[in-house]
């Protein structure tokens, strides 16, 4: 790509080779970067080559910190080299400096925008505002000879526009060439926000990250006229800012014609109507899934099966929390599982539910008596189910401490104790087990000794405010969140104090306002388990108005398998072979929680529609 | 000019490099010999394009189009 790079003498060559085949699948020779890089470059002759990397190597740590990812291959290769990490470029920049040295401010210039780029990246924090402008407000100054007085202030104005330019055409460049790992846009995000154009390029954004990424409608997006008007009216203004440094002017008005090539094939491409179905996408997706877990009669994939786990020389089984948590989604989402659940739940022992079936040296616990009422209101003739339970509800109440503490395990008042020397389980308190039972009581309407609930919720809401994840011992962060606003959903059924519920109410909304702010321009949250239970919790909730589930619906339908199950993913903690810390979880627990929340969102779009 | 045609037009600029050549040089004769009924704007758009930038679109979107023709 560049016939300037990269050239150390004294670098390992493998290490030369390495830095230009990646810088390869950043720039081309026509990109806007490269003709950037050579034009500042040419301020400095005779040592512009050397001006020229640097500004290649800043503008690929940046590019690294916000670039496209590649989608994974379907079998790992053998050996791979994996993308070098924006701190690497800057390492690879502070090696540069160490190769051709430059007159002393520019030295300082660079060096100033390496600190800056470096506070941002260590942060975490550089594919935003610290990063839209290369840092050539720092290091254009420098170049045109100011000294630190008033000259400097105006060319600094000036690199920074031109950043700002060379950002802006970066973005347009990279959308055309999916070849090459360009910054995701977040400058054109922006602007087709003030275009009123955010959510179809929210849309588009998330169609560019699937497995199998889609960039002709993020082309299609730049190219509405709303979008591409705001976008041609930016970078004039830019060139404008620029255009006061003479020296600059051409340089300015290369970057504005790449933009506005950009702009016109886009513009072009624009006439073409979309091809994107999300809604299809949501329906196909919850058919596949809900098809999947009907035709698995067992779901033994989703068993605990313990072999190996320190407590017991006999194999012990878990079925009912599993297997309970995807016949719930299944019944979400219309199947018929209720003869299933009848089934699961007969077997029961004389105190309730023990985790491993049949093992007394496990005390029952909350969580699976939250479940399984759960599970009873969903079947034909709950009531019968629910009396049958009678003694096990009547066990946690039991052990609710005088503080409205709920345990997870339920060891007192038990009719059948746990044995001599059983083992000690890890995880007595856990709020979001807690908030399951609870939810569990609610929706079962499960009558309660008077204050008894209000004081286990005024525990929970405290010891979650005070704590947060610390109280939390089985579950991951986003399920603890979706558990919360599940409960928040059904709270107010029981009649009460209202300062707890209050409460509850007031975690969720933070819970929301977080989760909001935290999705990904792919439209999920990390994974598919994470997104769907943020999904569920966005979608269910009376607050948000303003949230487009699409993008992430195309998130979750794109990295759904062809069997309609989600990858497996860690789910709650249990023990592991010879009591090493460990998760279970399987693809039919994951995928149970995607169509819950994707047969929620179908409903929260046929309320808006 | 019903939506069928125009994703008919684009995809077949995308994917015939020597139709492509010919739309971006000429478009008004090009589209009424090929038969394709099109509005001013399409017209218009077609004019403001920038051929060089479509033929990178198109080259860099090859293997992408193929791909999907292949899922599908």
């Amino acid at each position: 790509m560049n016939d300037f790079f990269l050239s150390w003498e004294s670098a390992p060559a493998e290490l030369c080779r390495r830095a230009r085949a990646e810088l390869d699948t950043f720039f081309d020779s026509e990109a806007p970067v490269c003709v950037a890089a050579a034009a500042l470059g040419s301020l400095l002759e005779p040592q512009a080559a050397a001006v020229a990397r640097r500004i290649v190597l800043l503008a690929a740590a940046v590019h690294a910190t916000a670039r496209f990812p590649e989608p994974p291959p379907p079998i790992t290769a053998e050996r791979s080299e994996g993308a070098r990490s924006a701190a690497a470029w800057l390492v690879l920049l502070a090696r540069e400096r160490a190769e051709a040295r430059l007159p002393d401010p520019i030295e300082a210039a660079f060096d100033r925008a390496l600190a800056r780029l470096a506070e941002g990246i260590l942060g975490g924090d550089a594919s935003e505002g610290a990063s839209d402008s290369y840092e050539l407000e720092r290091v254009v100054p420098a170049l045109s000879g100011a000294e630190e007085d008033a000259s400097s202030a105006g060319l600094s104005g000036v690199g920074l526009a031109l950043g700002k330019l060379l950002r802006l055409a970066s973005e347009v460049y990279a959308l055309s060439r999916p070849r090459l790992a360009g910054p995701r846009p977040h400058v054109l995000t922006q602007l087709a926000a003030d275009a009123g154009q955010a959510e179809p390029f929210a849309l588009a954004l998330a169609l560019a990250q699937t497995p199998l990424p889609d960039r002709l409608p993020l082309l299609r997006a730049l190219g509405h006229p709303a979008t591409a008007a705001r976008v041609r009216g930016h970078a004039e203004a830019l060139v404008a800012d620029v255009a006061q440094a003479e020296a600059l002017a051409t340089l300015a008005s290369a970057l504005q014609g790449s933009i506005s090539r950009g702009l016109s094939s886009a513009r072009f491409l624009a006439l073409m109507p979309g091809t994107a179905r999300p809604e299809e996408e949501l329906t196909r997706a919850i058919r596949l899934t809900r098809d999947a877990l009907a035709a698995d009669v067992e779901l033994r994939e989703a068993w605990e099966i313990q072999r190996w786990g320190g407590f017991s020389e006999e194999p012990r089984l878990a079925r009912l929390f599993p297997v309970g948590v995807c016949l719930l989604a299944l019944d979400a989402a219309g199947g018929d599982a209720s003869a299933r659940m009848i089934e699961l739940l007969g077997h029961h022992e004389p105190d309730g539910y023990r985790y491993y079936e049949g093992y007394t040296g496990i005390a029952p616990d909350s969580d699976l008596l939250g479940l399984a009422l759960q599970m009873a209101v969903r079947c034909p003739e709950p009531a019968q189910l629910v009396a049958a339970l009678a003694w096990p509800i009547e066990v946690l109440v039991r052990n609710i401490g005088e503080d409205g503490c709920l345990p997870v395990w339920l060891e007192q008042h038990l009719r059948e104790p746990l044995p001599e020397g059983s083992p000690r389980w890890e995880g007595h308190v856990c709020v979001a087990v807690a908030a399951n039972a609870c939810l569990g009581l609610v929706e079962a309407e499960i009558p309660l000794p008077e204050g008894v609930f209000d004081l286990v919720l005024s525990w929970i809401t405290r010891t979650w405010d005070a704590e947060g994840m610390r109280a939390v011992y089985f579950y991951g962060a986003p399920y603890t969140r979706l558990l919360f606003a599940r409960l928040a959903r059904v709270v107010d059924q029981v009649p009460g104090d209202p300062a707890p519920r209050r409460q509850l109410h007031a975690i969720v909304a933070r819970i929301e306002e977080e989760i909001a702010h935290s999705i990904a321009d792919d439209g999920g949250w990390g994974s598919p388990l994470a997104t769907a239970c943020h999904l569920e919790v966005l979608v269910t909730s009376p607050r948000v108005e303003r949230f487009d589930p699409l993008p992430t619906v195309t998130y979750l339908a794109s990295r759904q398998g062809y069997d309609g199950y989600w990858a497996w993913e860690p789910f709650f903690c249990c023990p592991g072979k010879d009591g090493a810390p460990a998760a279970h979880g399987s693809r039919a627990v994951t995928s149970a929680v995607c169509l819950g929340a994707l047969v929620r969102t179908r409903a929260r779009l046929t309320r808006g529609s | 000019m019903s939506k069928k045609s125009v994703e008919e037009l684009i995809g077949r600029a995308l994917t015939d490099a020597t139709f492509r050549e010919k739309l971006l040089a000429s478009p008004e004769s090009t589209l009424v010999e090929e038969g394709y009924e099109v509005g001013p704007e399409v017209i218009e758009a077609i004019k403001s394009t920038s051929p060089a930038e479509v033929q990178a679109v198109a080259k860099e979107f090859e293997s992408q189009i193929a791909q999907r023709k292949a899922a599908a």
